[in-house]
């Protein structure tokens, strides 16, 4: 019966060096909010009959979490990503961040009304879709 | 095949403890080829724990076990090969057929057993009935179908544990019956009882536990070597007279019972000369009604449950 | 107590009988047909409710496409039940496949046969898993057909905004299911632990959905960081990387490790009990 303390222990062990270092700080959530949001850009404006590249985007996002005094790593509802890209010229859109300890968030719009303000999108073609830029998920490794 | 002069269970020193019960305390048992073999004892007494034991279902703490020589420490379950029975009642999953169950547990004979389905129910005298669930079967029932599930194995040593239970008369003279037949085709039988009467009809040789222990391991015939006289119930036309009378008959006692009539102690031949000294006498034999069998009064003296009646017999007279 | 367990022998084809007789035991059982024809069912069930609603699961990912694509349907329904419905669902079988035999008192009636107590439980072992993984498929080829069969095979939006195309999403989908099947076989194995050790069916089958639930919830909290990789209930959301433009293993890969060590600890310790316990009779 002693063995049964001992898998225990080593299942903890395996468990704890299983668990490895990372987690979710802002270098990884601005890694991938800004391709996202740029793959999702590119679908609406693809909706709207527009062709735009990803590459031409040159998508960057910048987030924080709290107030300063709030480190900017950790799950959390707080989280608020600033997100720039090229459109003509530089444009600016701003999400609140919902973001897990699985290491996926869910992206609310927050600005300016034209990108995500609007749940739904009409199409060229007349019918309302909804529309990818409003609110999005995403993922990325903790690990 | 085992040698014909080896112990088909050979059982020294069995010890089991469960918490803080001693359950076994030191049993040995030793049952010969082709012989039925009865144990018997009060609940409690530790018959079902050493079944268990020679089932494979009860780790003894201590105590050496072989059944036909072969034991759990080198064999582990092989222990079983040619050993079959039930513990208690036996059990099946109730809401499967007989037919169903007897094939899982075929299954999991080796050789497989699958194609003995049919005989074996037919044995027990189950074979009519294909379709009811075991869930409904009364307690005699699951007794017979205990028996079919033992014989899908065609063991040589058969244990059985009160095989009686449930049965209504005709179904225990056909059990005994078939106990007695496959005997004589040269199977080994254990079986446990709590009635004198079904060891005497059935066995060859008896072990009596109580309290975890053997008290008397031997033949039928030397427990009856053992045993006390049995006891009668006598009326007569004068009872006085006849109490007198029994002082002057050696080996025959006699006194009054509460409710009429004599209580009366003798051997078979003592009572014979009693009674002849009755009628020479001109006392009438009105009833004569045997309360206690020997080997019965015996089994209580041994397991020292003294039971009221010894002293006073069944109150109510033909 | 002494050993009175034999060594485990699986010796040739006579040992899948065991192995069959315990399946069969479990498919004649009422509760267990209702509950695999609830796996095949609900998935379908669910894409009909979702279709009179205008809401959206939107807490669950994918839960925004589901009327978009087909493909979204299996994967909500994937989040859905590996958040309590899984070990529940496994727990069922592993949780009882042991106990039933002291609620029905036949533990004396099979182990006086002749297989050992080792073939015995590799047989029920076998059963419980098998069952485990028939669910998992069940549940996953289910909704993954009422999503095709009711919703259709448009492409989906991924976890990187990128549009996945129905052949290569279907592919994911099946990947992300088989991706939670080590997960549900060590939740089956603690259930086959709970179910040897209490000898109780409430508490085989409870056991594990309260652990579950238990873990998840502690998984919801970052304080629950360092311990992350004890969490079993972690490795349910590894999929979540196979949805991205540059898909990530490593969840995966830990989860794996985690999942086969609370597998073979859980299977080891009920083996251990299992050998040594005396059957006694009531």
């Amino acid at each position: 019966m002693r063995t049964i303390p001992l898998l225990v222990g080593g299942a903890l062990l395996v468990g704890l060096t299983a668990c490895g270092s990372g987690g979710i700080t802002a270098t990884r959530v601005d890694a991938s909010v800004a391709p996202t949001f740029a793959n999702l850009y590119v679908l609406q404006q693809a909706q709207n009959g527009a062709a735009v590249s990803v590459e031409a985007l040159h998508s960057q996002a910048r987030c924080t979490r709290g107030d300063q005094s709030t480190p900017d790593r950790g799950a959390g509802e707080d989280w608020v990503c600033q997100v720039q890209w090229i459109k003509q010229g530089p444009a600016v859109a701003t999400y609140s961040l919902h973001v897990q300890t699985n290491g996926c968030y869910t992206a609310e719009g927050d600005g300016p009304a034209d990108v995500n303000g609007s749940p739904t999108i009409t199409t060229q073609s007349g019918d309302v879709v909804a529309n990818p830029l409003y609110k999005f998920d995403g993922c990325f490794d903790t690990t | 095949m085992p040698a014909a002069d080896m112990s088909v269970i050979k059982a020294t020193g069995l010890v089991k403890r469960f918490d803080d019960t001693l359950a076994v305390d030191g049993v040995d048992l030793t049952v010969e080829a082709g012989e039925i073999h009865g144990i018997v004892g009060p609940n409690g007494a530790g018959k079902t724990t050493v079944l268990g034991m020679l089932m494979g279902l009860v780790g003894p703490d201590a105590g050496t076990l072989r059944v036909f020589d072969r034991s759990w420490g080198e064999h582990g379950q092989r222990m079983l090969e040619g050993v079959a029975g039930f513990i208690e009642n036996p059990r099946f999953y109730p809401y499967l057929t007989a037919r169903r169950n007897l094939t899982l547990l075929a299954g999991l004979d080796r050789p497989l057993a699958t194609d003995r389905v049919d005989t074996a129910l037919e044995l027990a005298g189950l074979d009519g009935d294909n379709n009811g669930r075991v869930g409904g079967y009364s307690l005699g029932m699951r007794q017979r179908l205990g028996l079919a599930a033992a014989l899908l194995r065609n063991p040589r040593l058969l244990i059985l544990d009160e095989p009686a239970n449930g049965l209504d008369p005709a179904g225990i003279r056909d059990m005994r019956d078939m106990i007695r037949r496959l005997r004589t085709q040269g199977m080994t039988v254990l079986l446990s009882s709590h009635n004198m009467a079904e060891i005497e009809d059935l066995c060859d040789n008896v072990t009596i536990m109580r309290a975890g222990s053997v008290v008397f391991t031997g033949s039928v015939r030397d427990l009856w070597a053992q045993a006390p006289d049995p006891v009668f119930h006598l009326q007569t036309s004068d009872d006085d007279g006849a109490a007198g009378l029994a002082r002057a008959v050696p080996g025959v006692e006699a006194e009054p019972h509460s409710g009429g009539g004599l209580v009366v102690h003798a051997g078979r031949e003592r009572l014979d000369t009693y009674a002849i000294e009755l009628g020479r006498n001109g006392i009438a034999i009105r009833s004569l009604r045997l309360t206690r069998r020997p080997l019965e009064a015996l089994f209580f003296r041994l397991t020292e449950r003294q039971p009221d009646s010894v002293t006073d017999p069944v109150p109510e007279v033909v | 107590m002494t050993a009175i367990a034999a060594p485990v022998v699986l010796d040739g084809p006579g040992s899948w009988v065991a192995v069959r007789g315990e399946l069969v035991k479990l498919a004649l059982q009422r509760k267990i047909q209702a509950v695999l024809l609830a796996c095949v069912l609900a998935p379908f069930l669910f894409v009909s409710i979702l279709d009179m609603q205008s809401s959206l699961p939107e807490d669950t990912l994918f839960g925004r496409w589901v009327h978009t694509s087909g493909l979204a349907t299996p994967l909500v329904v994937l989040g859905f039940v590996t958040q309590w419905a899984l070990p529940a669902l496994t727990s069922i079988v592993a949780g009882d496949i042991f106990s039933s035999e002291d609620r029905y008192g036949t533990w004396k009636t099979i182990l006086t046969r002749s297989r050992s107590r080792g073939e015995i439980f590799v047989a029920k072992t076998l059963a419980a898993l098998l069952y485990s993984l028939g669910v998992v498929a069940l549940l996953g080829g289910a909704s993954l057909a009422a999503g095709v069969l009711l919703v259709g095979r448009q492409p989906l939006v991924g976890l990187s905004g990128t549009l996945i195309g129905p052949g290569h999403g279907s592919v994911l989908v099946l990947a992300s299911w088989g991706s939670v099947l080590p997960t549900a076989l060590a939740f089956t194995a603690l259930g086959l632990l709970l179910s040897v050790a209490s000898r109780s069916g409430p508490v085989g089958i409870g056991g594990p959905l309260v652990v579950g639930l238990l873990m998840q919830l502690a998984s919801l909290s970052g304080a629950a960081d360092p311990v992350r990789g004890l969490l079993l209930s972690v490795p349910f959301n590894a999929w979540h990387g196979f949805f991205v433009e540059h898909p990530f293993y490593g969840p995966f890969e830990n989860g794996l490790i985690t999942s086969l060590a609370y597998f073979l600890a859980c299977l080891t310790a009920a083996y251990l009990v299992f050998r040594r316990r005396d059957i006694t009779v009531s």
